[in-house]
């Protein structure tokens, strides 16, 4: 399997990390024994949709530029529709240069 | 045993005692026989290496300065910029290896710092990485036994730079920007492994290893 990092180019899937699921990391506030606030903690650390088909994961590109990614992957196929850095795209310019 | 003479005054002064010819650097004739060596591998020493990272948002200001300051910009990703003294190797977004050697390097890097004043962080991080440098006319199938990226020379063309997994080991694979030579840097703890990797894959081409030095 190969991976486009917008950066690097297409490597090989043995650079990469893959570190789960794309989800938002819930808002937190003060009251941390909200109940409704660690349940929603604990869904996004430990609960995955692992669905059959698109989905949405984060990889680290260990071996390469140490960039993270979001790359969207189908579970079937493993065919890869997308990838983009997961930080901001400020750095357009420079990939596009 | 390792060599230590080579500490420089300014290393001492910091209380690095860092090997110039680490114990595991055996020089000479090595593999097979023949008149001319497949490939002749040299450790790299007395270079200087700046980790510049630019501040968020600040990247294009900072092409702006160096730009002015020296001439070009390293603007393109996976290739060495010459500019100003300095080789510039991208490594990442917004990140880059800036490499110094040969003689004034106290004015330019006096420069560098003044062009990039608060747009980036510019820390010396030479003492962290351990450089080979390869030659010969058997390098590249050297090379690409343990690198999974496209080491023809009409893509891995002079001044190509690559950070990638060989042997288990995260390599800065670089091209000289004169073709002439491949560079591989590694964090120094790994230098032994890939000396060994290096070597191994290069025994069967004849290999000369160079004492340490300068390029």
């Amino acid at each position: 399997m190969l991976i486009n990092c917008p950066f690097c180019g297409l490597r090989d899937l043995g650079e990469f990390s893959v570190n789960g699921e794309a989800v938002a990391r819930p808002v937190a506030h003060d009251d941390f024994d909200d109940a409704d606030l660690r349940a929603s903690f604990v869904d996004a650390v430990y609960f995955r949709d692992n669905p059959a088909g698109l989905h949405r994961e984060y990889w680290f590109h260990a071996a390469g530029c140490q960039s993270w990614l979001l790359v969207e992957r189908d579970t079937r196929t493993h065919d890869i529709s997308k990838v983009e850095l997961a930080r901001s795209q400020e750095h357009d310019k420079e990939m596009t240069s | 045993m390792s060599d230590l003479s080579g500490v420089s005054e300014r290393d001492a002064a910091f209380g690095l005692t860092l090997e110039t010819t680490p114990h595991y650097y055996g020089c000479g004739r090595r593999g097979r026989a023949g008149a001319e060596p497949g490939v002749v591998l040299q450790l790299v020493v007395g270079d200087e290496r700046f980790n510049i990272e630019a501040r968020r948002g600040k990247t294009d200001e900072l092409f702006i300065s160096l730009r002015e300051t020296f001439g070009r910009a390293p603007i393109k990703p996976m290739r060495t910029v010459e500019a100003g003294g300095f080789e510039f190797i991208s490594i990442g977004p917004s990140r880059w290896h800036a490499i110094s050697r040969g003689p004034d390097r106290d004015e330019r890097h006096a420069l560098l710092r003044e062009a990039i004043h608060d747009l980036a962080t510019m820390v010396e991080i030479a003492h962290g990485f351990i450089v080979f440098r390869l030659t010969g006319p058997m390098v590249t199938e050297v090379l690409i036994k343990h690198v999974r990226v496209d080491l023809d020379p009409e893509v891995f063309s002079p001044g190509a730079c690559v950070t990638t997994e060989l042997h288990g080991m995260t390599v800065q694979l670089r091209r000289t920007c004169d073709g002439d030579a491949y560079e591989c840097a590694v964090a120094r703890s790994y230098g032994g492994s890939l000396f060994h990797a290096l070597t191994c894959a290069a025994d069967p081409y004849g290999l000369l290893v160079l004492p340490a030095g300068d390029v």
